[in-house]
């Protein structure tokens, strides 16, 4: 079986300074990987090379058999892969309801891939000015694939319990620090990905908002079987509870590829959180 | 305890609608060390802003020295006889080497030429990688040249307190050691310094006193020493 | 053959010199304040005509000269103080549109205190002559390229060896980390504007002994070639816009003495395009252009591109009241407007018609720069194109309303579509570069092509013709079908923002990195917003070519584009039912200042100013 992510050779440099350094690694449909690592090991720069924001400057990278070294972020996406971003990017001036329908546009018009989970052959696609007479003319193909994403949207807002679902008709901006990271998975989530990509999903968040963001994630990696999550994370008992198997980097090159059992009773993994450790109780 | 020589009093911080302190106070004495740790998104970087100016507490106020510094200008408080080292470095890069340390004396442009000269050949003695590439811009040095850069910039300030934001950020073994080993013999010089670092084990063998931060309130603080074996410090970087 | 090539080439290097003089101004206020100044070519204007006075007043020249340049210097830290400074939480697009709204009231200042005749200006060095192979160069010429290199080495130095020097360089590189080296960034940022001033001033003196002539409306030409310079340089790059002004200059000499003297100007501008579609970091720039979103960009608490967003998140927002009229209701209204003919005189009717064409202008313009945020200073070639395309098919071929009104939609639209593409790839600040470019390539047009607009005499006489049987020639008639026009286009645009494809325009202008990685067809979609934005421009500029049974190039001016986004920001930006209210409040306004015409503008420039400092959220509130 072909992995579901591959990549050979990855390396990508800013200036004089190396961010990924001859990356590595296979990951097959349907796992759950966590990226760990300190700050400026390169682990973002990762995200930004599978998603197509930066391109490599040496290496291939591709998606089930297909290459996607060089395709644009719209293109990669349309192929089935959702992120999320580390500073969170949610559409501030539209309603939270809105912010999440944009995950579906491309789905609307019929461009990309039909995802599996709706069902069904590809339908048609709406070219440009199709899409405009759809509206204008209000054809009632168009509308009834709206309503159904806009179902869609809602059953995916639902999935995080009250904290977004009463807040669909806010606006994004107005939304607490964690609930625009909710907000940005939802809308990951939303588009029904292959492969998610979730840069630091818990971080600012406190215990109880992790916990629950984990428990979120565990479920969706229960519910969706086929869909492999890639996710950069610091707190290193989330990663404990949800990994299948972790990466741990370190200066823009792959430390550690091992079980979470494994690869967090790694003493390189703590030392390079905390440093070398100077004291024997940094182990544990 | 003596007036401090920095002291952050109970400030707010807030990025726009979002806070980012709670209520944070750090002392640093004179010829102290002082380390602000902390996770991701912890707020320690926010605190070490907000004692350069470069962010404004809502609530809280900021001394130097016995003054109010909450309120004025980054500028203003470097020309206090504060120097920093900012995070991810920030050197100027398509500016030489030579002209990224010039930059780091500017609060000192009323020092004869002949002490900054030699200030500049001093810098160089410290660091002797950056005099080879004294001609070369500064984006094309490597990661570790471009923290020595950082660092000898904020040399060149001479100053009597120093910030430093995360010195040990992605670099490699061998140039950790070398920052601390520089940061040591600052130390020993008796230079004061507010550090925020990721890399706890280290920092707190540099440090007289260090505080934890968490979702941007202080959870412990204390003596280094002390401070290595707490719990809450592994649980503040690792989570929990 | 080569006599000619070699006097092009010398008058090249000299005029390219003055290019790069205006470049260097732009640059710097460019890297430390990551602002386009629009004020640029004003100050140019405003130092040629300080020293025009001084002279005058029997001032030397050259002591005229350094007054005016130190005059100019303390009026470009004035723009500082007035177009960026107070505007620190205001959104994105408010200093860039201060800058623009200051030139404006700068140039019909000029025209108030010296008249908008060109008047002669001394060139004491004219009658010297020096031949050169078999070209000449004059006195002028000499002493032109002269000053101009000894600025230019003098302001390298400034840069590489003094303090402030350094510091305005670190201050564009990194205003965060030049702060922490001690360096007052506002300083800085007012020095740069000094600077930009001085330059300014000693390139309008220059250009007007060159020219041997001074007039108010000298400094847009010469501002968009100094942008022109600078971006094929490389805007922030003090090397790159010296180079660019040469190149500019050489390559615009080049042109004009082998295609033709009026192709001078049409020629730069599409070089500015070119460069800005195939290059946009220019010859020796980095990156920094297409990185320049929203101000916030990939910073700040809550990360966006838009350009109404503001510094420190969504403060603007927070205050914004969103004016949100049911569809019926403006409907309503525009039908109690239809009775206006009813009550009022000829003139009332032709003024109401008046309103609703720029109504529809406005609502077209807040689709595209508000919606989607495609900031556009070029709006008004669209509309002349609507107008043209009407004029010539009802005058020249006898064309219907019926065939004319989808031509001009249709035909706009697809323009807009093309014209838009230079600006595509581009964001925030860029974006109104090109617009700017494009609005004024429109205008060369409809000057130059004589053969097909009848250049500056325009196109009269235009026939209103009939529409389903009923005679179209009674005003009443014309009034009416303007109103049809705009309802039926409020209710196209309603439609349109109300859908998914509404919402897709505004997550574009919102976060494009965002919308690119949610699989968001991005160019898709902007494509349809400048099309549909131009499909109303064009219906309103046949509406006007018949209301005014008259065309020309003036109709069509940057004044215009400038009195269009002045709607727009006064509407709310996006807000459509904002922008139908704003663009009838300022087209009445000249019906109410027709005392005072020649202070319009200046009116126009305070209305703007002032609302981007104290309402930039407008009357409606931005959607």
């Amino acid at each position: 079986m072909t992995a579901a992510l591959a990549l050979k050779g990855v390396t990508r440099r800013f200036g004089g300074l190396v961010a990924t350094d001859d990356v590595s690694f296979t990951v097959p449909g349907g796992q759950l990987l966590a990226i760990v690592g300190p700050n400026g090991a390169g682990k973002s720069t990762l995200v930004q090379l599978i998603t197509g924001f930066v391109r490599p400057d040496a290496g291939h990278i591709r998606l089930g058999a297909r290459e996607i070294t060089r395709l644009a972020p719209e293109a990669i996406s349309a192929l089935g892969v959702a992120r999320s971003f580390q500073t969170s990017r949610i559409f501030p001036g539209l309603t939270v309801m809105e912010s999440v329908l944009v995950g579906t546009q491309v789905a609307l018009i019929g461009g990309g891939r039909q995802p599996p989970a709706f069902g069904g052959p590809k339908p048609p696609a709406f070219g440009v000015l199709a899409e405009a007479a759809a509206v204008l003319f209000g054809l009632p193909r168009y509308a009834a694939r709206r309503r159904a994403l806009e179902a869609r949207a809602a059953a995916t807002l639902q999935l995080f319990g009250d904290r977004l679902w009463p807040r669909r008709d806010q606006p994004a901006f107005s939304l607490s620090y964690a609930n625009r990271r909710r907000l940005e998975i939802a809308r990951a989530l939303v588009a029904e990905p292959d492969l998610l990509l979730l840069d630091e999903p818990t971080a600012g968040m406190n215990p109880t908002e992790t916990g629950e963001l984990a428990e979120l994630i565990a479920q969706l990696h229960a519910a969706r079987p086929a869909l492999t999550i890639v996710m950069i994370e610091h707190k290193l008992q989330v990663v404990r509870q949800l990994a299948t198997r972790v990466i741990v980097m370190n200066h823009g090159s792959v430390l550690v590829d091992a079980t979470p059992a494994a690869a967090l009773a790694d003493p390189r993994v703590v030392t390079a959180y905390l440093g070398r450790a100077a004291t024997s109780h940094a182990h544990g | 305890m003596a007036d401090p020589f920095l002291s952050i009093e109970a400030i707010d911080v807030f990025y726009g609608p979002v806070q980012a302190l709670f209520g944070v106070s750090v002392t640093v004495g004179a010829g102290e060390v002082v380390a602000v740790l902390g996770g991701n998104a912890s707020g320690k970087s926010t605190t070490v802003k907000a004692a350069l100016g470069l962010v404004q507490p809502r609530q809280g106020r900021i001394l130097l020295e016995g003054q109010r510094i909450d309120g004025l200008g980054t500028h203003q408080v470097i020309a206090r006889g504060v120097a920093s080292i900012p995070e991810g470095r920030r050197v100027f890069a398509e500016m030489t080497v030579e002209e990224n340390l010039r930059l780091g004396a500017y609060a000192r442009r009323g020092d004869p030429p002949a002490a900054l000269a030699a200030a500049l050949e001093e810098a160089f003695g410290l660091f002797p990688r950056l005099a080879e590439r004294r001609r070369q811009a500064a984006g094309t040095l490597s990661g570790g040249e471009q923290q020595m850069l950082a660092m000898a910039r904020a040399w060149m300030r001479r100053p009597r307190l120093l910030c430093i934001d995360e010195p040990s950020m992605g670099l490699s073994p061998l140039f950790v050691d070398h920052v601390y080993d520089v940061l040591a013999r600052w130390k020993a010089a008796g230079l004061t310094i507010l550090m925020v670092e990721q890399n706890a084990n280290m920092a707190l063998q540099l440090a007289d006193r260090a505080y934890v931060l968490r979702n941007g309130a202080i959870v412990v603080q204390g003596a280094a020493a002390e401070l290595a074996g707490d719990p809450e410090l592994r649980k503040a970087y690792l989570g929990g | 053959m080569i006599e000619l090539f070699l006097s092009q080439l010398l008058n090249g290097l000299v005029i390219g010199s003055v290019y790069a003089l205006i470049a260097l101004g732009f640059s710097l206020v460019f890297g430390v304040a990551n602002l386009i100044n629009f004020a640029q070519g004003a100050l140019l204007m405003l130092g040629a005509f300080f020293a025009f006075t001084l002279i005058q007043w029997g001032l030397p020249i050259v002591v005229a000269g350094l007054l005016s340049i130190a005059a100019t210097a303390a009026v470009g830290m004035l723009v500082e103080r007035l177009a960026l400074r107070p505007l620190r939480n205001a959104p994105a697009i408010a200093p860039l549109l201060s800058t623009l709204a200051l030139a404006v009231i700068a140039d019909a200042g000029a025209e108030l205190i010296w008249s908008a005749e060109s008047q002669p200006f001394p060139s004491p060095l004219q009658s010297f002559v020096v031949f050169v192979g078999g070209a000449f160069l004059t006195g002028v010429d000499i002493a032109t390229f002269l000053v101009a290199l000894a600025v230019m080495g003098g302001l390298m130095l400034f840069l590489s060896r003094s303090w402030t020097g350094r510091a305005l360089r670190a201050t564009a590189q990194d205003p965060e980390a030049a702060a922490q080296m001690g360096i007052d960034v506002a300083l800085m940022r007012q020095v740069a504007f000094g600077l930009a001033g001085a330059l300014g001033a000693l390139a309008g003196i220059l250009v007007a002994m060159y020219y041997q002539s001074v007039f108010p409306q000298m400094g847009v030409p010469f501002g968009i070639k100094g942008f022109a310079a600078a971006l094929l340089g490389g805007l922030a790059s003090i090397p790159g816009a010296v180079l660019g002004g040469f190149l500019l200059g050489i390559f615009e000499n080049l042109a004009s003495g082998y295609v033709g003297e009026g192709s001078r100007d049409l020629i730069a501008y599409s070089l500015l395009l070119l460069v800005l579609m195939v290059r946009p970091q220019g010859l020796l720039g980095t990156g920094r252009l297409e990185a320049l979103g929203g101000v916030a960009g990939a910073s700040g608490a809550i990360p966006t591109t838009s350009i109404i967003a503001s510094l420190g998140g969504a403060t603007a927002r927070t205050r914004n009241r969103v004016l949100q009229p049911k569809p019926w209701m403006v409907l309503a209204v525009i039908a109690l407007a239809a009775l206006v003919p009813a009550i009022g005189s000829a003139y009332v009717v032709q003024v109401a018609a008046g309103c609703a064409v720029f109504a529809m202008l406005a609502l077209s313009l807040t689709l595209l720069s508000g919606s989607a945020g495609v900031i556009s200073i070029g709006h008004a070639a669209l509309f002349g194109f609507g107008a043209y395309v009407c004029a010539i098919l009802a005058r020249n071929h006898g064309w219907p309303p019926a065939a004319i009104l989808p031509a001009a939609a249709f035909g706009t639209a697809a323009m807009a579509a093309l014209a838009t593409l230079p600006a595509i790839r581009l964001t925030g600040h860029a974006v109104a570069l090109a617009t700017l470019a494009v609005g004024q390539v429109g205008y060369l047009l409809f000057l130059n092509w004589i053969e097909l607009t009848r250049g500056p005499m325009g196109i009269a006489g235009i026939p209103r013709g009939s529409l389903f049987g009923l005679s179209m020639q009674p005003l009443d008639r014309q009034y009416w079908l303007a109103l049809g026009l705009l309802a039926l286009c409020y209710l196209v645009a309603h439609r349109l923002l109300e859908s998914p494809i509404g919402r897709t325009w505004r997550a574009i202008r919102e976060d494009r990195p965002a919308a690119h990685a949610a699989g968001v067809p991005v160019l898709r979609y902007l494509v349809l917003v400048a099309a549909t934005s131009g499909l109303i421009a064009g219906l309103a500029g046949a509406q006007f070519a018949w209301l005014q049974a008259f065309v020309s190039p003036d109709s069509f001016l940057l004044e215009t584009s400038i009195v269009l986004i002045a709607m727009v920001v006064l509407g709310g930006m996006g807000n459509i039912a904002g922008a139908v209210l704003a663009g009838v409040l300022l087209a009445l306004l000249p019906e109410a200042l027709r005392a005072f015409d020649e202070w319009r503008m200046i009116v126009y420039g305070l209305v703007l100013l002032a609302l981007l400092r104290f309402r930039p959220q407008g009357l409606g509130g931005v959607k």
